[in-house]
């Protein structure tokens, strides 16, 4: 028989395969989510050629960490003066 | 807790200061940080010629984050006509 | 202090180092209790005689030991990405400087005001005074005021070295062609040692790393009469 627990009605008969699945799904959705992130928005990655070679200079006025432990980020704004 | 000492802003002393934190550059990193400074100078001095003083804010960042050796060999270039940065 | 024969962490020079030493702590009571934990069951698995020929599946107990690890795994996992957000705090620093690994030296420059360039290297062996440390004591040291946040950037100019304090907590690699920074806070004067980190060569092990951590003033007469 095929390997239980992967369809809806063995499921139902192990019950204890859930958190599994919940584990490994929230692990897998978490890491293709952080490497989406890194790969569309670092301040450090430009695709093509022909698009913004400077990608940081978006971040002058923004946070791009998860999480600030000061709260610095809300009066930012790049120092360096405009020309 | 240690959170506090570490959040703590250090005692002002005379006129000592540095290339402040640039969130365009948050991580490990900083070579970028380096590098856009020192064409920053170069551009800004293009645009707005040697004596504008604002300019001298991308000077002093470069020479705090950029190591001498890597200063030297790109100013040779300038002179030289081999830079290979959009001046 | 590092002295020989040394089993512990050094004693925390930095707030940070204080904390990562906590979480060492934290994980390590976490790590006993599972390995004493597994050692008892197996134990009394192997020396009783209870016999069951049909034990099978027991949804109960598996979704015991799925939800118990995660629980576990994320009382770990919180502290240290905690430790490591931490670590990335924004900080504006007091003072800047280069650390630039060589065959077989470091080189640092101090360029906030007067350009300070010094080179560091080891005191051979048989140049040593009483007290001094074999194969760490180097003829220049890197001056750091203490208690000031101090920016510190790492590179190379030939191979990967890496330059490492363990009583800071801090171990940066320096790579050619690029800028790590870290940034560092001293509790306390005194002299904090360190060696490279990444191999690069035949004396690798020769290139050590001395801070003499000084007091503000003490640091302000140093800069100004270089």
């Amino acid at each position: 028989m095929p390997m239980q627990g992967m369809s809806f009605s063995s499921l139902k008969k192990h019950t204890a395969l859930i958190p599994l699945f919940v584990c490994v799904g929230v692990g897998c959705v978490g890491c293709a989510y952080y490497c989406l992130r890194l790969a569309t928005r670092s301040p450090e990655v430009a695709w093509n050629k022909k698009g913004d070679q400077s990608p940081w200079n978006y971040y002058s006025d923004k946070q791009y960490k998860f999480y600030s432990p000061n709260i610095d980020y809300s009066k930012l704004e790049s120092p360096a003066p405009k020309y | 807790m240690s959170t506090a000492i570490m959040a703590a802003a250090p005692k002002a002393s005379e006129k000592h200061s540095t290339a402040p934190f640039d969130p365009r550059f948050p991580n490990q990193n900083q070579t970028k940080y380096c590098y856009q400074s020192f064409l920053d100078f170069h551009r800004c001095q293009k645009v707005k010629g040697t004596n504008y003083e604002p300019c001298n804010y991308f000077k002093r960042v470069y020479k705090s984050m950029c190591p001498n050796e890597w200063v030297d060999k790109w100013e040779g270039q300038l002179d030289a006509g081999t830079f290979a940065g959009r001046v | 202090m590092p002295t020989w024969s040394n089993l512990s962490l050094q004693d925390a020079n930095s707030p940070l180092m204080e904390q990562l030493i906590f979480f060492h702590d934290h994980t390590m009571m976490i790590l006993f209790m599972i390995t004493i934990m597994v050692s008892y069951i197996m134990m009394t698995t192997m020396f009783n005689s209870y016999i069951n020929r049909y034990l099978l599946e027991n949804q109960t107990i598996e979704l015991i030991w799925t939800i118990m690890p995660a629980v576990t795994l994320l009382f770990i996992a919180i502290p240290s990405l905690k430790i490591l957000y931490l670590m990335d705090e924004i900080n504006n620093p007091m003072l800047t400087i280069k650390a630039i690994g060589h065959q077989w030296y470091w080189s640092y420059e101090y360029s906030d005001m007067n350009n300070i360039e010094m080179e560091s290297y080891m005191k051979p062996t048989n140049s040593l005074e009483e007290g001094d440390f074999r194969l760490l004591e180097v003829d220049n040291r890197i001056i750091l005021p203490m208690k000031s946040t101090i920016r510190i950037l790492v590179t190379s100019s030939d191979v990967i070295h890496s330059w490492t304090i363990p009583s800071m907590g801090i171990k940066i690699d320096g790579t050619p062609g690029r800028l790590n920074q870290g940034n560092m806070n001293i509790n306390r004067p005194g002299l904090m040692y360190g060696q490279c980190s990444e191999i690069c060569g035949a004396n690798h092990s020769f290139m050590p790393i001395v801070i003499e951590s000084v007091s503000m003033n003490q640091f302000m007469n140093w800069l100004n009469s270089n």
